[in-house]
C-alpha cells in the first residue's frame, strides 16, 4: 500500500505556478527522490506535504489518511532542513528530545530514545554540545536523529547534503541510505544532484516545471529516460536526428574506431579537443552537418588513443541507442 | 602626524567632552562651600545629605516607578506589534509601522503637548500627572522596544518554527520552546532601553506634571531656575548612577553583549 500519495496536488502563487497538479505514489519503507533544476517544485512539493502551507489544489494521503486540511504538527513526519534548523538554544540532545517532549513522552522513555537516536548516527558522545560547536557533518546527523527519533510515517530530507563538503557528501549519501534501509522508513528526498538521487534512491521521480516527467528506479531514469528533458537533466546525452526520429546514446556508451563498424549505429567524424580525466578520457567530435558527439572511453590501458584532428567513426551497438519519443507520452 | 596618532587624538577627545562634564559633575558635589567650584574646595557630603533627603528622593522614586512600568507596558506592547510587523503583511502595515516608529522621528516636546491638549481636550484633565506621563513614556519608548525585538526575530532563520512545527510542536509550544528564548536577549535589551528612555526623558514629561507627581528630570530643571548648587551635582550624579547600574546588572544576568542571535551559542 501507499504510505504517501499524491492526487493532482497544485501550488500556484499568484499566476507563477510551481506544482503544476502532479500525482505521485511512494510505497512504504521506499526511498523516492524528487529530482530536478533548482525551481521545478521539488521543494515546494516536499512543504506541501509537510503542510508548511496550502496547496491550491489536490490531495495528500499519509497513510491512506487525507492530511491536507491539518497542520504540519498532526501529520507524523520527520523533516531534515537544507540548513538543518537546529535550535541554537538547544543541546544536541535536547534537539532531539524536542518531539518526544511535545508529544509528552515520558522522561525515562525520552532519555533512551534520545541516546538510541544519537547512537544511531554516532553522536552518543556529542550530545551535551550546542549546534554550534558542531561541524556540518555533526549538525547534519544532530538534525538526522531530531527527525527519526519520533518515529515518523514519512520522513522528509530537503537536500540536506548541499552544505556540506564534497568528501563528506559522499559519505552521507551512502549511511543515509543505509540508514533509511536499515529502519525502513518511507522517505522523499529533495535534490538538484543527480548523483545523489541515483546512489540513494529505490526510485526517482524528475521534475520540470512543475511536473513530474518520469518516475522509474535510477537505471530506469538513466538507461530508458522517458524525455528529453530528463535525458539531459541526468547524465550526458548524445542526441543525433536519424530519419525523423531522435536518437540518444551516452558518452559512456559510444565507441571509436578507424575502421566503419559492421552494424549498429555509426557516423564519421573529427576528434576535436581530447580531455584526460584521469580514469577516462573524453573525446569531443565534430561529426557531418555541424553535429557534435562526446565519447566517453575508459583508461583501461587497452583503448586505443586518438590525436586531437584524428578522423574516426563514432559508433554504438543497438542496444545502446534509446530512442527519444517525439512528444510527452 | 601619523594617521594613527590623529585617531587617536580624536578618540581622546571624544572622550575628554564625554566623561568631563561628568567628572567635574560628581567633583563639585563635594564643594565645602555653596559655589559650584571646580576643582573642589575643601570636602563635605552636606550637599549628599541633602540630595538624599525626600525633597529629592521623592521625583527619584517616582521616576523609577514610572520608568520601570513604561518599559514593562511598552514591552509588553511591543510583542505582538514586533511580531506583526516582522512576520506579516497585512493591509495597514505600513500605518501601523509609522505610528510606532513615529514618536522616533518626533521631537518629544510635541508629543508632550500634543498628549496635554488630548487630556484636555478629552476632559480627562485629571489624568494629568502619574497616568499622563505613562501614556506618554510608552508612547516614546515604544519604538525603541519594538525595533530590538523585530530585529531579533529577523535574524531567526525562518525553518525553525517549521522544524518545531515538524517536530509535533503547536504555533503556541513553538512561540514558547523555540522563539522566545531565542529572542530573549532582544526583549531585555528592548526594556532597557525603554527604562532608560524614561527615565532621562525631561522634554515630554515637562508638559504632563502636576505637583507631587513630576519625575526627577522635571525637578532638575525646575530647580536651575533659582541657580546650581552643588546639591544638584550630587542628585546629577545619583541619576546617572542608577541607570548604569541596571544596564550592568541586565548586562551581567542575560548577556546583553551577545545580544545579537546566538552569537557566542548561547542564544
Amino acid at each position: 500500500m501507499a504510505e504517501l500519495r499524491l492526487e493532482k496536488l497544485a501550488k500556484r502563487y499568484g499566476d507563477t505556478v510551481a506544482v503544476a497538479g502532479i500525482d505521485l505514489s511512494v510505497r512504504e519503507g521506499e526511498f523516492m527522490t524528487l529530482l530536478g533544476p533548482s525551481g521545478c517544485g521539488k521543494t515546494t512539493t516536499l512543504g506541501l506535504i509537510a503542510g508548511f502551507f496550502p496547496p491550491s489544489a489536490g490531495s495528500i494521503f499519509i497513510a491512506g489518511k487525507p492530511v491536507v486540511d491539518l497542520p504540519p504538527f498532526r501529520r507524523d513526519i520527520g523533516v531534515v532542513f537544507q540548513d538543518y534548523a537546529l535550535f541554537p538554544h538547544l543541546t544536541a540532545a535536547e534537539n532531539v528530545a524536542f518531539g518526544l517532549r511535545m508529544r509528552k513522552a515520558p522522561a525515562s522513555e525520552m532519555a533512551a530514545r534520545v541516546r538510541e537516536a544519537l547512537d544511531l548516527v554516532q553522536l552518543g558522545h556529542l550530545g551535551e554540545r550546542r549546534p554550534l560547536e558542531l561541524s556540518g557533518g555533526q549538525r547534519q546527523r544532530v538534525a538526522l536523529a531530531r527527525a527519526l527519533v519520533i518515529r515518523p510515517t514519512v520522513l522528509l530530507l530537503d537536500e540536506p547534503l548541499s552544505n556540506l563538503d564534497l568528501k563528506l557528501r559522499e559519505e552521507m549519501r551512502v549511511e543515509i541510505a543505509g540508514l533509511q534501509r536499515r529502519l525502513g522508513i518511507t522517505t522523499v528526498f529533495v535534490t538538484h544532484d543527480q548523483g545523489e538521487a541515483l546512489v540513494m534512491s529505490d526510485r526517482i521521480a524528475v521534475m520540470n516545471a512543475g511536473r513530474i516527467e518520469q518516475v522509474g528506479t535510477p537505471s530506469d531514469i538513466y538507461e530508458r529516460p522517458a524525455t528529453r528533458f530528463v535525458a539531459e537533466f541526468i547524465g550526458r546525452m548524445n542526441f543525433f536526428a536519424d530519419a525523423g526520429r531522435t536518437v540518444a546514446i551516452r558518452p559512456e556508451r559510444a565507441c571509436l574506431s578507424m575502421q566503419a563498424p559492421a552494424d549498429g549505429f555509426s557516423r564519421r567524424g573529427t576528434v576535436k579537443q581530447v580531455l584526460y580525466l584521469g580514469g577516462a578520457l573524453e573525446y569531443r567530435l565534430e561529426l557531418g552537418d555541424g553535429e557534435r558527439a562526446v565519447v566517453e572511453v575508459p583508461n583501461d590501458g587497452a583503448a586505443p588513443r586518438y590525436a586531437e584532428g584524428a578522423a574516426v567513426w563514432f559508433s554504438a551497438a543497438r542496444e545502446s541507442c534509446y530512442e527519444i519519443p517525439a512528444r510527452r507520452p | 602626524m601619523s594617521p594613527w596618532s590623529a585617531l587617536r587624538a580624536v578618540v581622546i577627545a571624544i572622550y575628554v567632552f564625554m566623561l568631563g562634564p561628568i567628572v567635574i559633575t560628581a567633583a563639585v558635589s563635594f564643594n565645602q562651600s555653596n559655589r559650584s567650584q571646580f576643582p573642589p574646595r575643601g570636602f563635605s557630603l552636606q550637599w549628599w545629605q541633602r540630595a538624599l533627603s525626600a525633597e529629592w528622593l521623592e521625583p527619584l522614586v517616582f521616576s523609577l516607578k514610572l520608568a520601570l512600568l513604561a518599559a514593562l507596558v511598552s514591552t509588553l506592547l511591543a510583542l505582538p506589534l514586533a511580531f506583526a510587523l516582522a512576520r506579516h503583511r497585512f493591509p495597514g502595515r505600513e500605518a501601523v509601522a509609522a505610528l510606532t516608529l513615529g514618536p522616533l522621528m518626533l521631537p518629544a516636546l510635541v508629543t508632550g503637548v500634543g498628549l496635554l491638549q488630548l487630556f484636555q481636550y478629552v476632559g480627562a484633565r485629571e489624568y494629568i500627572g502619574f497616568t499622563a506621563l505613562l501614556v506618554g513614556h510608552v508612547v516614546i519608548c515604544l519604538p525603541f522596544a519594538v525595533r530590538t525585538i523585530a530585529v531579533s526575530l529577523q535574524t531567526l532563520p525562518p525553518n525553525l518554527e517549521l522544524a518545531a512545527a515538524s517536530l509535533g510542536a503547536s504555533r503556541a509550544a513553538a512561540l514558547w520552546h523555540v522563539v522566545l528564548p531565542l529572542i530573549k536577549t532582544g526583549i531585555v535589551a528592548g526594556a532597557v532601553f525603554a527604562f532608560v528612555h524614561s527615565f532621562t526623558d525631561v522634554n515630554l514629561s515637562l508638559f504632563l506634571v502636576r505637583p507631587g507627581e513630576q519625575p526627577i528630570t522635571v525637578k532638575i530643571l525646575g530647580f536651575l531656575e533659582y541657580g546650581f548648587a552643588p546639591t544638584l551635582a550630587a542628585v546629577s550624579v545619583i541619576t546617572l548612577l542608577l541607570p548604569l547600574l541596571l544596564v550592568a546588572i541586565v548586562e551581567r544576568l542575560s548577556g546583553l553583549g551577545d545580544f545579537i542571535y546566538a552569537s557566542r551559542g548561547r542564544g
